[in-house]
């Protein structure tokens, strides 16, 4: 226990996401270019609960954090499961998941964290895209276990490149379609798919950044809210508003603490500099974890994460990437 | 209006000591529900009423392996079906309870209040403390007039101790110091707060029969485990000892204005001392009787409502977050975005 100094001078809590040290148990390959890795602890202990759509960092060397969706079964308090793609651009992340981590090796993880949820519905349309399989995998089955109607639209490239299809035109053939470009000598017809807004569907999509933008305008005319999406890579990155300003001052209303951000320094940065405790991981937009209640002020949006709606509704602020329209923003901190 | 608790997630319907040969009634989660055990030891729960007359299947009785109405007699089995109308030879078709899912691990018997087929996707917290040997364990139950929300929320927030316990927060310390760590998964929160070393408040003395007058570090913990467990660690460590207490509270909904608690304390030391164990049981139920004053005289008072649209201070981090995954389920189950919630009250306290 640490001395009665160290308690004294302590003043701000220091916020952070479960972490730990887990043991790759089992390794196996889950496709052309993609591993399935069961994470265990070492000592045999529970891990934190989880819900379909969740997801995990971790943490490699040289400071490399890399999410990745759980896509095991989440009564299992042993194991969490992860499927990771060999990325041919990859930026370190897949590359070293693919080269070190074997069975036996360790590795720190942190989460798990949740932004992509599964919002209860009688009916559900998934689309999945190459290794976005992995998080809609949970989702199907919870789907199926609570009685709802679902479908999966499941692309890939081709039949070797895509992860747990087997299995699931095996056990869900019904409900599942698997499309592989190379058989069909061309893309899914996703317009054709998604013209019809199915009623009281909520659609899930995960997958390559080109799918999701085809979604995400196939879904257009779709009722507002139908549509769910998660990336794990940013989108191209947004424009500033025209009324954004290059120094403006935050206020932590809970903290009673203001910041001064300006230039090269995100929000996120400034408050960590000021010890407001406040969490992140990503640090471009994407994974919602540094994600604050705006009570108010005008948020710059440059985040790939929040939907339109929630953008007009401006009560939320993604701080690692996201400034200010107005000289003060207050945040609930 | 819509329930503040969420119903795909297990809470504790009852011990599993309380379960005798009587059929038991309870309120729970809003609904009348009976608790039984059959005679081959299986529990299970039903909705409090005869699909005949609706009479409350809790005045019946257990007879082998059938819940009997207390009635005209119909028998059920402990999948809810009606098995036996005592005037007719053939039991209407389709005649039977409305059956909980529940699951017994014991101490614990725990009802899943949501969609039965839900269940099976979900499992409750853990608390193996509770049933291994090194630690000794006491139980208590009662009921409080508050929603379960301010229940956990208070018990998050310990920073109170020093003004309502004042007598029994270590001699000298005026404040308790903020957190020093709070950690968050997608479904829990934990936080831990280190105590700068003090002489022990007299309960610790009596407990651990350690120096009085000594200097002992203390580390406090309270953890979110789901909307339906809260855990608070109170360890005091002496000459690389860590003397602990841990007190476990199922917190049950039994309607939005009332809640259910079922507490195990639990500590790590004094194995067999009776002594220890009656002064930790009276000084317990202290605390718990000026818990439950504070809580009744708010709620009363303001509501949750009122409770919860109040300014937020930094030691409520932990409560906030709380609430948050509490929202998230909600906004679930409602069909709803669970990214945006709308339920944050939060507001603006600065005047322009």
């Amino acid at each position: 226990m640490p001395s009665a100094q160290e308690a004294l001078v302590s003043t701000s809590a220091k916020v952070h996401e479960f972490t730990t040290e887990l043991v790759v148990h089992r390794r196996r390959a889950a496709a052309e270019g993609v591993v399935a890795l069961d994470l265990v602890d070492p000592h045999g202990g529970d891990l934190p609960g989880w819900e379909p759509g969740a997801h995990i960092d971790l943490l490699l060397e040289d400071g490399l954090v890399r999410q990745y969706s759980l896509c095991g079964d989440p009564r299992d308090a042993k194991t969490w499961r992860v499927g990771v793609l060999l990325d041919p651009q990859s930026r370190g992340g897949s590359r070293h998941v693919h080269e070190n981590l074997v069975e036996g090796s360790a590795v720190q993880v942190r989460g798990p964290r949740n932004h992509f949820p599964l919002v209860d519905s009688p009916r559900y349309l998934f689309i999945a895209g190459g290794i976005g399989i992995t998080p809609i995998l949970t989702m199907v089955d919870s789907a199926q276990q609570a009685g709802s109607d679902w479908r999966l639209i499941y692309l890939g490239r081709s039949r070797t490149t895509m992860a747990f299809a087997e299995a699931l035109s095996d056990s869900r053939g019904d409900r599942v379609t698997v499309w592989a470009d190379d058989e069909n000598g061309r893309f899914f017809d996703l317009e054709a798919a998604l013209k019809e807004p199915a009623d009281q569907t909520l659609v899930y999509c995960c997958g390559p950044e080109p799918l999701l933008s085809a979604v995400e305008e196939h879904c257009e005319h779709w009722p507002e809210g139908s549509l769910h999406i998660e990336r794990f890579a940013a989108k191209s990155p947004a424009e500033p508003a025209a009324e954004a300003l290059e120094t403006f001052q935050v206020v932590c209303q809970r903290s009673a603490v203001i910041v001064e951000v300006s230039g090269g320094t995100s929000i996120l940065e400034a408050l960590e500099d000021a010890d407001v405790p406040i969490l992140s991981s990503c640090l471009e937009g994407i994974c919602g974890t540094c994600e604050a209640i705006v009570l108010e002020g005008k948020p710059d949006h440059r985040d790939s994460m929040l939907t339109d709606a929630e953008r007009a509704c401006g009560n939320k602020i993604l701080t690692c990437v996201s400034r200010s329209c107005s000289e003060r923003l207050v945040l609930d901190l | 209006m819509t329930a503040s608790y969420p119903t795909k997630c297990w809470y504790v319907a009852a011990t599993s000591d309380e379960l005798g040969e009587a059929p038991l009634g309870r309120r729970l989660l809003g609904r009348d529900v009976v608790l039984w055990r059959s005679s081959d030891g299986r529990a299970a729960a039903f909705e409090d009423r005869c699909a005949h007359r609706g009479f409350p299947l809790s005045d019946g009785h257990v007879d082998g392996e059938r819940l009997v109405c207390g009635y005209h007699g119909c028998s059920y089995d402990a999948d809810g079906r009606c098995v036996h109308v005592p005037t007719q030879p053939d039991v209407p078709t389709g005649m039977r309870a409305r059956v909980f899912p529940i699951l017994e691990e014991p101490p614990f018997i725990w009802i899943w209040p949501g969609p039965p087929a839900a269940a099976a996707g979900s499992r409750p917290p853990r608390t193996p403390w509770l049933n291994e040997p090194e630690w000794s364990t006491f139980n208590d139950a009662w009921s409080v007039e508050a929603n379960y929300l301010m229940v956990h929320e208070h018990y998050l927030d310990f920073s109170y101790a020093p003004v309502v316990y004042r007598d029994d927060v270590p001699p000298g310390m005026e404040r308790l110091p903020a957190f020093n760590e709070i950690e968050v998964t997608e479904k829990t929160v934990s936080y831990t707060r280190l105590l700068p070393r003090a002489p022990l408040a007299e309960w610790e003395a009596g407990a651990t029969g350690l120096d009085p007058a000594g200097s002992y570090a203390r580390r406090e913990r309270g953890t979110f485990a789901s909307p339906a467990m809260h855990i608070q660690r109170w360890e005091l460590e002496d000459d690389g000892i860590t003397y602990s207490n841990v007190r476990t509270h199922a917190i049950t909904p039994e309607s939005e204005t009332a809640t259910h608690v079922f507490m195990h304390a639990s500590y790590n030391y004094a194995p067999g001392d009776d002594a220890v164990a009656t002064m930790l049981q009276s000084f317990v139920t202290k605390l718990v009787d000026r818990d439950a004053a504070i809580l009744e005289r708010v709620a009363a008072h303001t509501g949750y409502d009122g409770w919860r649209s109040g300014v937020e201070f930094q030691a409520d981090a932990a409560a906030l977050r709380a609430r948050h995954i509490v929202a998230v389920m909600l906004a679930k189950e409602a069909g709803r975005s669970a990214l945006r919630p709308g339920w944050s009250k939060a507001k603006s306290l600065i005047s322009n």
